[in-house]
């Protein structure tokens, strides 16, 4: 089966407004949703993106209050009233559990948007391994195996490589999808990669465009 | 009649991409479009954004190529393959006529819509002067009382306060769109900006 490849991290706030959307969208289209997260700490600055602490106030009112909110509502998908409590805490254990479930041959889809939604809307803390169980469970997924692993290794060794990557690839943040090599940024592509699994948008001609 | 203030500049590959568009959304809201072309080589920096010349090669070969490919289809507003040759050149002249059109009562909306196509789609120079009479003529439009007043004192000092404005209005850069107070910015919201007409965003709640 042909598949999306989707880069994002646990604790994204666009990803989590996507999240129902894209699965929806590769649901219908019979593709496999292959999960990519990654070390948004890593990606944001390497993509020349200013991170989050360097942006304006402005900037952040425009692009991390109102544009969440009107998303939400467009996607019917709830947010919390001010910023998560634990939002920048460590995301390795989280992302190292999305990892772990796919190395370990499960659907991850529902326990990834367990953690993208309840981190949004209930104010979870990713980094706690109780919460995380908790969640594992409320999608039918034995917790152990999974946070045994998250840490390990191979499971971080995974992490890095997503990373690496994405960077690579010219990901800027999350969520990013790929359908067959077209890359799409922002959950506000959506509609867009929808279109391009029905038929692709044509190639670009001059992929080398100079400075603007 | 209520409107729909629209903050750009004539030469603007995403306002040339959403033009049409967003004309055809105002007209079955019902709406006037209040036109503030702007200065976005000052407003881009001032207002936060990473000045074009900062931004890296995947920056480019994604938000100036790519994206503008897609959209460009999306949008049934065809591109010229590669970068227009007169890009870099002085708008206050193309801008400046645009605002002595509101000044001179003029509905400026298709005079607009033909620079930002002429420019990204036949490789026009919207600096030159015969290239803007062609293009007022095209629209109906006699060009001559536009260029002499494109560059009047009167003129520019609108053109500066809608930059002066735009960028205490957080504008980001071009297109930017207010409906009823909202703003939305890029003609990837012209369907945001379509429902907003219809039925408005609920305000944000503050902590």
């Amino acid at each position: 089966m042909s598949e999306i490849e989707y880069f994002y991290s646990a604790h994204s706030i666009f990803a989590y407004l996507g999240s129902a959307r894209i699965q929806e969208i590769a649901k219908a289209s019979g593709r496999n949703l292959v999960h990519r997260p990654i070390d948004l700490n890593q990606v944001v600055p390497a993509g020349g993106a200013a991170s989050f602490k360097e942006r304006t106030p402005k900037q952040r009112a425009y692009f991390f209050r109102r544009e969440i909110d009107r998303w939400s509502e467009e996607r019917n998908a709830p947010v919390m009233v001010g910023y998560p409590t634990h939002h920048y805490k460590d995301t390795a254990l989280c992302n190292g559990m999305v990892i772990a479930g796919v190395v370990q041959g499960h659907n991850v889809d529902q326990l990834s948007h367990a953690m993208l939604q309840t981190h949004w809307l209930e104010d979870t803390d990713l980094a706690d391994p109780d919460t995380l169980a908790r969640l594992a469970e409320s999608v039918d997924l034995a917790p152990r195996p999974l946070l045994d692993a998250a840490m390990s290794d191979e499971i971080q060794a995974i992490y890095q490589a997503n990373t690496d990557e994405a960077i690579k690839r010219s990901v800027f943040g999350s969520p990013t999808y790929f359908a067959d090599g077209d890359m799409f940024y922002g959950q506000d592509r959506l509609e867009m990669v929808e279109r391009s699994l029905r038929q692709p948008y044509k190639p670009s001609g001059d992929p080398n465009m100079p400075p603007a | 009649m209520p409107e729909i203030e629209y903050f750009y500049s004539a030469h603007s590959a995403y306002a040339y991409l959403g033009s049409a568009r967003f004309m055809a959304i105002d007209k079955a809201a019902g709406r006037t479009i209040t036109h503030r072309p702007n200065d976005l080589r000052r407003l881009v920096p001032a207002s936060g954004s990473t000045p074009f010349s900062e931004r890296s090669k995947g920056h480019y070969a994604y938000y100036f190529r790519r994206e503008i490919d897609r959209w460009a289809e999306e949008r049934n507003a065809p591109v010229i393959v590669g970068r227009p040759t007169h890009h870099d050149k002085d708008m206050t002249l193309c801008n400046g006529m645009l605002i002595a059109g509101l000044v001179q009562d003029k509905n400026i909306d298709q005079l607009a819509h033909v620079m930002l196509e002429s420019h990204w789609r036949d490789d026009s120079d919207l600096a030159d002067r015969d290239t803007l009479v062609a293009l007022a003529r095209q629209v109906e439009m006699d060009p001559e009382p536009l260029l002499v007043a494109a560059l009047s004192e009167e003129v520019q000092a609108i053109y500066e306060a809608n930059t002066v404005e735009a960028i205490e209005r957080s504008v980001f850069g071009s297109p930017a769109y207010f409906v009823d107070g909202d703003m939305f910015y890029g003609q990837d919201r012209l369907e945001m900006v379509e429902r907003a007409l219809r039925q408005p965003y609920a305000p944000s709640r503050t902590n």
